[in-house]
């Protein structure tokens, strides 16, 4: 497959962050009491950092996914000694966490429909141990920080 | 030429709309079942709506196109989310500092499940594919993994699919049911749990992420965010290491051993 250009994939983050954003708003008014107007200066600040991230993921190399990028410079910009944290946080506090949300699952909906096929080709034996691994993850993780939290005194 | 483009498939997109728009519009449904409450979450409506559309054959507009629209689309909103969590992170890094060594280690958690699962994958009697199937809780970045050491027509592909349909289907709805009940019962504090949920995709995360802030109103909304949020980017910038140098290798240790002992 052919590299896209950064400006062409520039241009499809931008456009693809406008339907997100129009979702998010459109969940966080109807869903938790959001203002549409007071909805706006948060998604502006998501896409940018968005863009951000996706745009260093471009150009540096090596295996972090795109997200860890994204991730770190919400973080950083938001931390105490950033002179903007306190504006980034109070806009990105107007949007609810599941505003943000909803439409992820809502397009993870059309890959399960597309994934039904082969789901029922799977046994019940496959199902078992697939949702055996999900819960022996979290059981082992949160036993682990149990136990950690114990010992570092959280 | 920009018709052909992910984001001008508006009929699609506006299904997508009206579906989360309804799923907003119902809200959260508590469900108290013998002293512990199940909170089904409108995530939850919003992808079996759109699952539903996908299924109803006459919608022509919404099918196996879709779901590559809608797979870049799940990834571009994935980075979005861990936008708003960073900030989130960010706001409480005084929390993520102190429990910064917990954070870290109970990342291996994704190294313990194998110890169960497999076992009991080979006392069912499967063969190689459970060595893919076990070896995390696999999201893309393991499934590109299996591919590249075993090759996508090995068995050890084909299980480690299984695990990643399993997940897509069962892993949101799992994840809002089952921490939530840890924490209601008391086996996990709200922060462990939070830390827990972050080791499956950024849905998984925040679906059980919800849950647990249903299930301990007393907590800080942001403190559970933050780890939840911290320990999701940790185990995805580190499953693909994990499975490389440790899960593969342990399982393969692990599947000759039980082989022998027969």
């Amino acid at each position: 497959m052919e590299r896209k250009s950064l400006r062409e994939e520039f241009i499809d983050w931008c456009m693809t962050f406008v339907i997100v954003a129009i979702l998010s708003v459109a969940c966080n008014v109807v869903g938790y009491g959001g203002v549409l107007l007071e909805s706006l200066p948060g998604m502006l600040i998501f896409a940018a950092i968005s863009l951000a991230g996706l745009t260093i993921k471009h150009f540096v190399p090596g295996d972090l996914p795109a997200v860890a990028y994204i991730a770190l410079i919400g973080m950083v910009l938001a931390m105490p000694f950033s002179p903007v944290s306190g504006f980034i946080i109070y806009w990105a506090n107007k949007v609810n966490l599941m505003a943000v949300v909803t439409p992820i699952l809502a397009y993870a909906g059309v890959i399960v429909g597309r994934d039904w096929r082969e789901f029922v080709k799977i046994g019940w034996k496959g199902v078992f141990v697939s949702l055996l691994v999900i819960f022996g993850t979290f059981f082992v993780s949160g036993g682990m920080a149990e136990v950690l939290g114990n010992v570092f005194g959280m | 030429m920009w018709k052909e483009k992910n984001w001008a498939d508006y009929k699609f997109h506006i299904v997508i709309l009206l579906c989360c728009i309804l799923a907003e519009a119902i809200g959260a449904i508590k469900i108290p079942v013998s002293g512990v409450t199940i909170t089904l979450l409108p995530l939850l409506y919003s992808m079996i709506f759109v699952l539903v559309v996908y299924m109803i054959k006459p919608i022509r507009f919404v099918k196996e196109k879709q779901a590559e629209i809608g797979s870049a689309f799940l990834t571009l909103s994935v980075a979005f989310l861990m936008a708003k969590l960073g900030i989130t992170s960010g706001a409480s890094i005084n929390d993520v500092i102190s429990a910064g060594p917990v954070l870290i280690l109970q990342n291996l958690g994704n190294v313990g499940t194998l110890f169960v699962a497999l076992p009991i994958a080979l006392l069912l009697g499967m063969g190689r594919e459970s060595v893919g199937m076990t070896h995390a809780m696999s999201r893309e970045p393991n499934v590109a993994l299996i591919s590249d050491m075993f090759g996508p027509d090995s068995a050890e592909f084909k299980g480690v699919m299984t695990c990643y349909i399993v997940g897509t289907i069962f892993g949101t709805i799992f994840m809002s049911i089952v921490p939530p009940i840890f924490v209601s019962l008391g086996i996990f504090s709200p922060e462990s749990a939070a830390m827990a949920v972050g080791a499956g995709s950024a849905s998984m995360m925040t679906a059980g992420l919800a849950g647990i802030m249903e299930a301990a109103p007393e907590a800080s909304a942001d403190v559970l965010t933050a780890f939840a949020s911290i320990s999701n980017v940790i185990s995805s910038s580190i499953s693909v290491y994990l499975g490389l140098f440790i899960t593969v290798p342990l399982g393969n240790v692990i599947y000759k051993a039980m082989r022998k002992g027969r």
